[in-house]
């Protein structure tokens, strides 16, 4: 408690370079007035996310449900109504309310956006690092794999997977027991080559295969539409981040200084992540910036298809789904607008805001245009 | 100055698998670097220089393989390094042997500051030492508490999935005053000015002979008993070359360590190594003392070598010929072709690596040899 002011002092000159860099990005980031516009997109989404239960309290037990306004589906069972004060935004097939599903439905958009990304992110990162860095038979093993995923169109392969997907997964233990040996004994070879472990490991490995037959014991895993849209998209996606990933990190393997710290010791372990994810890191956060907004597009897409979120739940693209009989009504064109208007306002709008803050990253975070 | 052999590099040979063929890029290399000598590795581009470094430290990169031969290495007992696991490999590279690179600045990595670098090499292999010592400075401050705990318990067993989670909620601040301590007197011990701000310097903000300081700094970081430095003064302009040069000089009096000084300047040579070794085509052919090999060369090799260097007033000579190609290489002796003495023998069986005056070995039939 002495030293207080001296430490702070330390402190302050040891974060010196690492602010005077934020303070750079932030001057460019200010010059640049797209930038500057998807970051305002981007944090008023945010900030309806954060509050939404304060913008539309939830009425039933599941927030994510929207509310169904009975008293007037009693009266117009099905046919939309346009903006009134009882419902700013108006009402959609059913009398769903158009203002509530539009609030929630961000969170759903983050919720997929930033899962998504973020899971095949972490796939893409330890398949690519795998295959980059040993290369060799494992590379060529995983890269195949990757192609074989590439070589078909991405949202109708996820579409076959959505559907092929059964609402709830038995997963057989015995199974899970072998996938998890085999990755193990993957794991063993790549880092810790320790031939005593790996046998035990594939003494198990062996065990678990012969007990797969007739294992009886087994876990029930249940799955919503939504997840199973999720699963899908993450299933489509992780092969593009493990091609960036393996690029870079074929680059940067080869670089003097991971020789350097190879010639001074280092282990496997300690230069992937002191060397080399380091510096390939930037490249894929980059690219994952501008895939959030496109991937809530894709899963609006599916729900748009009718195989996404179910009927009633606040997604963006579930509601445009349900107006799809509602484009155009005979003798009043664009009766029913605001039923498709607003929510495709704000899914444009939350991918445009990704996409501004992606590029604007990426001329940021440049070290060649940066400094122009 | 005749020391014990440090490092003892026997009939070491290397090829590279290529689609071309195989290149025999070291066939039967014989080296010995004795405790507190710089020992000059000298040959042309592509003679072999850099691959017997490398195979010291095992890091042949991957179309090439270490074929056949003993590095034996005195400070473990006098191991083979070749027939070492990967594991005592690790504890050796930095520690025992250590190196320095021609490109000094390629070799820093640019997300880290100098002192990030060099305590990495610390914690990789004193770890246990600096936790001890830091465990110790509280004690003796009368602090003994969660901390030095954290660090005891760390030092009795690194690899403690355990101990390693419990550090995690120390901020470790003894510890990292003692390694940030131990980076600037190292940084201080290769004469650079002000270390503390050197310290927290980026590299690109190092000049090439800081950073090439900072580099050697970084192979010092262990006290290696031997360095090797791969023509680490080839980019530098000429002040900065003399001074990276005394420094090195400097190192071998004051830490006794043995150092391979690989170059293709035989004006480097001149100035700071007490034996040379000259390589040609993936051989060694000559090794003797400094003043004894510029004042009497005798393979013709060498020979030729000397003569070749430009001097005033001369006219410029070279050697002819061209060097052999390493795939499919010529039989016997590998500079037969370009050499005014070849004899019959020389066609047909490699000449042996053999002593012809005291502590003077030659690969020459001109001197005994069978």
């Amino acid at each position: 408690m002495v030293d207080m002011k001296g430490r702070w002092q330390e402190f302050k000159v040891s974060m010196r370079p690492r602010l005077k860099e934020y303070a750079f990005m932030l001057r460019r980031m200010r010059q640049s007035p797209l930038a500057m516009v998807g970051l305002v997109i981007v944090l008023v989404f945010a900030a309806i996310a954060v509050l939404a239960p304060v913008l539309a309290p939830p009425q039933g037990s599941d927030p994510f449900m929207i509310p169904k306004d009975t008293s007037l589906a009693n009266v117009r069972p099905v046919e939309p109504i346009p903006p009134t004060t009882n419902h700013v935004f108006g009402t959609v097939e059913l009398q769903y309310d158009l203002y509530y599903g539009c609030i929630w439905g961000t969170i759903t958009a983050f919720r997929i956006g930033l899962l998504v990304v973020g899971v095949s992110l972490m796939i893409g990162l330890l398949v690519g690092t795998l295959a980059g860095f040993y290369g060799g038979l494992l590379d060529e093993i995983l890269m195949r794999f990757t192609d074989i995923i590439i070589a078909f169109p991405g949202l109708i392969l996820a579409m076959a997977f959505v559907i092929a997907f059964p609402q709830a997964i038995q997963i057989n233990l015995s199974f899970m027991l072998l996938v998890v040996f085999v990755l193990a004994s993957f794991g063993i070879i790549a880092f810790r080559p320790n031939k005593k472990l790996l046998l035990i490991v594939q003494v198990l490995l062996a065990f678990s295969l012969l007990s797969i037959f007739y294992s009886p014991v087994s876990l029930g895993l249940s799955l919503s539409k939504l997840d199973k849209v999720m699963v899908a998209i993450t299933l489509v996606g992780w092969p593009g981040y493990t091609r960036v990933i393996r690029g870079e990190i074929l680059r940067v393997k080869n670089e003097d200084y991971v020789e350097a710290s190879r010639a001074s010791g280092s282990s496997d372990s300690g230069i992937i992540l002191r060397h080399i994810w380091p510096n390939t890191i930037y490249p894929i956060l980059i690219v994952a910036t501008l895939d959030i907004g496109s991937i809530v597009l894709s899963a609006a897409a599916l729900s748009f298809i009718g195989i996404g979120a179910p009927q009633g739940f606040a997604d963006w693209g579930q509601i445009i789904q349900s107006c799809r009989n509602w484009l155009v009504t005979p003798g009043q064109i664009f009766a029913h607008y605001h039923t498709f208007v607003i929510p495709g306002l704000f899914i444009s709008f939350f991918v445009m805001g990704w996409n501004l803050l992606g590029d604007a990253l990426r001329d940021i975070l440049d070290p060649i245009i940066r400094r122009k | 100055m005749s020391g014990k052999n440090v490092v003892e590099v026997q009939n070491l040979s290397v090829k590279f698998y290529t689609y071309a063929g195989v290149v025999e890029a070291l066939d039967g290399v014989n080296i010995a670097i004795r405790e507190g000598e710089i020992l000059g590795l000298v040959g042309e581009t592509g003679c072999g220089k850099s691959v017997t470094s490398l195979s010291i430290l095992m890091l042949v990169p991957p179309p090439g393989k270490i074929e056949g031969g003993n590095i034996r290495l005195d400070t473990r007992g006098g191991v083979d390094i070749l027939a070492m696991d990967d594991a005592s490999l690790r504890s050796i590279r930095g520690k025992d042997i250590a190196m320095i690179f021609q490109e000094p600045r390629a070799y820093l990595n640019p997300v880290y500051d100098v002192d990030d670098q060099i305590s990495e090499i610390i914690l990789v292999h004193r770890l246990p030492e600096f936790l001890n010592k830091a465990a110790q400075t509280l004690e003796t401050k009368k602090r003994r508490g969660f901390e030095s705990n954290v660090y005891r318990r760390l030092a009795k067993n690194p690899g403690s999935w355990a101990a390693r989670f419990i550090s995690r909620f120390s901020r470790k601040r003894q510890f990292q005053k003692e390694v940030k301590e131990e980076v600037v007197r190292i940084l201080k011990s290769v004469e650079i000015p002000d270390p503390e701000r050197v310290a927290r310097m980026y590299p690109h903000e190092l000049s090439g002979g800081m950073a090439q300081r900072a580099v050697i700094a970084m192979a010092l970081a262990c006290n290696p008993t031997m360095l090797i430095a791969d023509e680490p003064t080839t980019n530098l302009d000429v002040t900065v070359q003399a001074q990276i040069l005394n420094l090195v000089k400097l190192l071998r009096d004051n830490l006794k360590s043995a150092i391979l000084y690989i170059t293709h300047d035989l004006g480097v040579v001149a100035q700071v190594c007490d034996r040379v070794a000259v390589m040609y085509a993936g051989n060694v052919v000559e090794t003797a003392d400094v003043f004894e090999l510029f004042d009497s060369p005798l393979h013709p090799y060498t020979r030729a070598l000397l003569e070749s260097i430009p001097r005033p007033g001369k006219a410029f000579k070279s050697i002819p010929g061209l060097v052999p190609s390493l795939i499919d290489p010529i039989s016997g002796c590998r500079f037969r072709d370009r050499c005014q003495y070849a004899m019959e023998i020389c066609r047909k069986v490699k000449p042996p690596f053999d002593q012809a005056k005291k502590d003077h070995f030659v690969a020459c039939y001109l001197y005994g040899g069978s």
